[in-house]
């Protein structure tokens, strides 16, 4: 990465189960406000176009747990261009997804110079109060790949 | 809720089947108008309507979400427990789940609450209001008045349309922060229990609260004002609304339950007055009230029977919008529920300033056995909760009536009434001009479908 996100990071999620993997990674981050980074987190998708649009940040990280699909841990990130909307689909309260969300802002007239993805997949969104081991330890590395980014870019002016 | 299912013999199709059909039309007597799967309501449903010789004879709701039996396993279970299950029916509107099960509790042990407590207690319903109120109004309802698919579109279209979508973002990140600042966290809020809350705000917290309230204050009044400039479809019906009523205060947590015809009742009397069905095409029960049938809930009711309660600025807010009420327009919803985030924003600022921290979080709790009911406002109308415990607090019976519930089978008169209106025009714009029906109530079908009576019977 060349450039450091400058200024937002954002977990999104919720505070149960592998759900909790974006929330957990922005707590473990907690030292990076030093270098003038914003850590927020959030569970509601409008919530976080409203964080994105108040922001302003040209640059962002958003953090979310993935739906288990038989590889539970595996870290997957993408750039904006990496990631688009199922055209088609309907909105609902609560079917307000993350990219929607992430589409929503950009029709408002906000732009990102970087926008990052990255996902932990979750190897049960059932019931339960505790992170899943595979989680666990993919916080753990996604956390390191995120600061690795951080100690070498440069910020924004 | 009666253990008996009755079935409605206006209604004698299959039951909610799989959102799989496509519109069919018989070129000599009969079209059928049909939604496989409705977009921008919460939920699973659909809709169809049956035109037979150039007549409607038909509009079912059809609600095919699974049922989930909130009220079965909430039995054997501590009261104290009661306030954090129910808020898990909807993601939401928690805050109502939390409040009608907490105050019928309250009921039954015969507590009372400083009104500190009560203070608060509103003050977090208002943040449920807005930000539930202004994700409909905003993101799914008012597409509908444009043609638009979706938000993103119609914030794609125009800068002005970009401009209330992003204002309408400012004012639900308010609402979201009062729910997390009372109750502890914006989505399923975790701090409201049994005689008060678990931790009482900061006055440091709500001080930065009515701050960001302060700058959405005038963002909210025009919302209001656009709203009302919408195109409304020229339908009205003489509607029988129901709404809480109470003397100095626009319907919340207290108060009598009246309607638009005549009822005045104490909320433990709602079962004498109101029945449940069963129809064969919705796992959610609809609603009835006694002698009559289909009522209104929601916030037109309430702003047609208590706008004379809402704060000074939302009545003057809503004498000037050149909407003569009480007004019968259904389509007029998307400003009723406008403006009670104006009024929510407005009395939120208004409780903050006023507030004084009372003694204690939360009155101490002493089991008894016994039942209690009551009825609160949830953003699309009345929740009525109604338990029995045993003399340790334990969940004897459990019954749980959502808005949705309750405006189902006026959602259906509604599509059957303005339904001769579309039957000249295409197809898709048909089946849209429906959904927007039907997306005048906001209905929250993971509501309505949080119970289901099983009926077995062995012959």
């Amino acid at each position: 990465m060349n450039n450091i996100y400058n200024s937002l990071i954002i977990g999104l999620g919720g505070p149960r189960g592998d759900d909790a993997a974006g929330w957990v990674a922005v707590d473990r981050l907690a030292d990076l406000p030093e270098r003038g980074v914003r850590l927020l987190k959030t569970g509601d998708s409008l919530s976080l176009a409203a964080i994105l649009c108040e922001a302003s940040s040209p640059c962002a990280a958003i953090v979310d747990a993935a739906a288990p699909r038989g590889e539970p841990g595996t870290i997957r990130s993408f750039d904006r261009d990496e990631i688009s909307i199922q055209r088609g689909s309907a909105w609902s309260t609560h079917g307000v997804g993350l990219i929607e969300a992430i589409e929503l802002v950009e029709a408002l007239g906000y732009t990102f110079k970087r926008l990052r993805l990255h996902t932990i997949e979750a190897k049960t969104v059932g019931h339960g109060s505790g992170l899943s081991p595979e989680v666990e330890a993919a916080i753990d590395r996604l956390v390191e790949t995120i600061r690795a980014d951080f100690a070498e870019a440069q910020p924004y002016a | 809720m009666s253990n008996e299912s009755k079935h409605d013999p206006l209604h004698d199709s299959a039951a909610g089947e799989a959102p799989d059909s496509k519109a069919s039309v018989n070129a000599s007597t009969e079209r059928t108008i049909r939604v496989a799967a409705m977009a921008r309501v919460e939920g699973e449903g659909g809709i169809t309507i049956v035109v037979r010789d150039g007549k409607v004879e038909d509009a079912q709701l059809r609600i095919f979400e699974p049922p989930r039996f909130f009220e079965s396993f909430l039995r054997g279970r501590s009261l104290l427990e009661v306030p954090d299950i129910t808020a898990r029916i909807c993601g939401i509107c928690p805050v109502a789940y939390q409040m009608s099960s907490c105050h019928a509790i309250e009921k039954l042990l015969g507590m009372n609450v400083p009104a500190p407590i009560k203070s608060l207690r509103r003050l977090l319903y208002c943040g449920e209001w807005i930000e539930s109120h202004v994700l409909h109004f905003a993101f799914l309802h008012a597409p509908d008045f444009f043609g638009y698919e979706s938000a993103i579109a119609m914030a794609q279209a125009k800068p002005e349309f970009a401009a209330i979508v992003r204002s309408a973002l400012a004012v639900k990140k308010a609402g979201n922060s009062i729910v997390e600042t009372l109750g502890g966290r914006e989505v399923h809020p975790i701090n409201v229990r049994v005689g008060g809350f678990y931790k009482l705000p900061s006055r440091a917290d709500l001080a930065a609260l009515a701050e960001r309230l302060e700058r959405v204050r005038d963002v909210a009044r025009d919302l209001v004002r656009w709203t009302a400039k919408l195109d409304f479809p020229d339908y009205e019906y003489d509607y029988e609304y129901v709404a809480l009523s109470h003397p100095v205060e626009y319907p919340m947590n207290e108060g009598r339950l009246v309607s638009s015809k005549g009822l005045n009742i104490d909320m433990a009397e709602y079962p004498d007055h109101f029945e449940e069905r069963h129809v064969p095409h919705s796992n959610a029960l609809q609603s009835l009230k006694k002698g009559s049938g289909a009522f209104f809930t929601g916030p037109l009711a309430r702003w047609n029977m208590n706008r004379d309660r809402a704060t000074v600025d939302a009545r003057v807010l809503g004498g000037e919008l050149g909407i003569s009420w009480p007004c019968d327009n259904p389509f007029v919803s998307i400003v009723a529920r406008a403006i009670e985030v104006f009024h929510a924003v407005d009395l939120a600022i208004r409780l903050i300033r006023e507030y004084e921290p009372p003694e204690r979080a939360f009155e101490p709790v002493e089991f008894r056995a016994g039942s209690g009911a009551w009825i609160t406002e949830a953003p699309r109308g009345i929740l009525y909760h109604r338990y029995e415990a045993d003399d340790k607090g334990a969940v004897v019976a459990a019954t749980i009536i959502a808005p949705t519930s309750q405006n189902q089978r006026q959602i259906e008169e509604d599509l059957i009434r303005f339904a001769p209106t579309i039957l000249d025009i295409p197809q898709a714009e048909a089946e849209w001009k429906c959904e927007q029906v039907v997306r005048n109530y906001d209905p929250c079908i993971s509501c309505a479908t949080h119970f289901l009576t099983l009926n077995i019977v062995n012959k």
